[in-house]
């Protein structure tokens, strides 16, 4: 049998750790290291915001002319991004196809200054079965805006777009001052009663108004009612989200 | 019967691996050390916000007078930022400095010039800032340029790029006193006006 004896110079251990050190050393610093992109800027400083974080969503609109106005900037020059927003039941939808200033390739392209910009037509994004109102039907959604690079899908940056129904609110509440007018003088009515006998009036005509007054009593009290029930129907659709301006 | 040897195998082998275990320790450290440095495109959790992107550049004007908010968050506290925007050459100029006297010291005074309000720009202890830029010289020929461009933050010790925000420099007056049957000045497709 053969007995092998080491001798572990310190020279040799010292090497040998160091190489191990090394190969440590650049292992973490390919794993670790930031990205460097072709133009020398490293990924993750590129930014994009709205021209307005609210969105006017006019749900049932058939074209929707809202507008975003989307600014992107800290992207390699040249570089082509893809826009996407999760639609009502939370599928991604490719939204660059309705964006101005996009490249033939359907993208959007950063210049020279790694700066792009887009305007966004919501156009069908507002039709119930399209857009946001597929789903649980609440269209009044936080939703967040991607750009994607469309050779890889990754996610570069992204900014929050709240849908807010502004316009429809504000014509809510104008038919729900509208109804309330009427309940006022449908009120009125009520509360003047018959009144006294006119003097131009005949007896024989104040008797059968007199007659018939209490069913035209029933009918208004019936209208004030329905009409109350209409208003506080309306009121209850008038609730604003926490993320929409009041 | 005895052999001689200066390291077996199995010592090496356990040798090497004790330095690559250190080594990936020794890695790591260093990137947790940068990320907690300032280092935005490891965390990628600092931003910056403009007042109004779409900011008035009058070409040619002597000193405008025009103003953006700039403000920042998620930064290490303590670290001095510059803020840059591309010139008319597409060079990187430094907005946020100072106005310089004739002895280089910062004159508050020629901040109409065009200059950042706040100078040095320190990260405050929240790892906030904010200050504004004055456009003042920047319009002028041969300075700054009507353009989109990135507005950068970039750490003043290591020039990393930290964050970035959209600008556009636009001419929001150039259809602004049309004579009648003129024909109105073609609008960049960056621009609203």
């Amino acid at each position: 049998m053969t007995k092998t004896i080491a001798t572990h110079p310190r020279a040799v251990v010292l090497a040998l750790i160091a190489t191990g050190l090394l190969l440590g050393l650049l292992a973490g610093n390919a794993v670790l290291s930031p990205r460097v992109a072709a133009d020398g800027h490293i990924s993750g400083v590129e930014s994009v915001v709205t021209g307005d974080v609210v969105v006017n969503h006019q749900l049932g609109a058939r074209s929707s002319r809202e507008t975003v106005r989307i600014w992107g900037a800290g992207f390699a020059p040249g570089q082509e991004v893809i826009l996407l927003i999760n639609d009502g039941p939370g599928t991604p939808s490719d939204i660059t196809n309705y964006v101005s200033n996009k490249s033939a390739n359907n993208t959007l392209v950063a210049n020279n200054e790694g700066a792009w910009t887009a305007v966004w037509t919501l156009g069908r994004f507002t039709r119930q079965r399209s857009g946001i109102g597929p789903g649980d039907g609440d269209v009044e959604r936080v939703r967040t805006l991607s750009v994607i690079d469309p050779g890889t899908f990754d996610l570069i940056t992204s900014t929050p777009l709240a849908f807010c129904r502004v316009s429809d609110r504000v014509a809510l509440a104008e038919d729900i001052a509208e109804m309330e007018s009427d309940l006022a003088l449908l009120q009125a009515d009520r509360d003047e009663g018959l009144g006294e006998k006119p003097v131009n009036v005949s007896d024989a005509a104040w008797a059968l108004a007199t007659a018939f007054y209490p069913q035209y009593e029933a009918e208004l009290d019936a209208q004030i009612t329905a009409l109350t029930a209409d208003i506080e129907s309306a009121k209850a659709g008038q609730g604003v989200p926490d993320h929409c301006p009041a | 019967m005895t052999a001689a040897t200066t390291v077996t195998k199995r010592s090496a082998t356990i040798l090497v691996a004790a330095g690559l275990i250190a080594g990936l320790a020794l890695a790591i450290a260093l990137a947790a050390y940068q990320g907690a440095r300032a280092d935005g495109h490891v965390t990628g959790t600092e931003t910056i916000v403009l007042s109004h992107t779409e900011v008035n550049f009058e070409p040619g004007k002597s000193r405008s007078g025009e103003e953006v908010w700039i403000r920042g968050s998620g930064f290490t506290p303590g670290i001095e930022v510059e803020i840059m925007v591309a010139d008319f050459q597409g060079a990187l100029y430094i907005i946020s400095a100072c106005r310089w006297d004739n002895e280089g010291n910062c004159d508050p005074g020629r901040y109409r010039d065009g200059a950042g309000s706040v100078w040095p720009l320190i990260v405050n202890d929240d790892g906030a800032f904010a200050t504004k830029w004055r456009l003042g010289r920047f319009t002028r020929a041969n300075v700054g340029a009507e353009r989109l461009a990135t507005m950068w933050a970039v750490e003043k010790a290591s020039g990393s790029f930290l964050a970035s925000a959209p600008i556009a420099l636009c001419n929001l007056t150039r259809n602004a006193d049309l004579e009648e049957g003129a024909e109105p000045a073609e609008v960049p497709n960056f621009c609203s006006a």
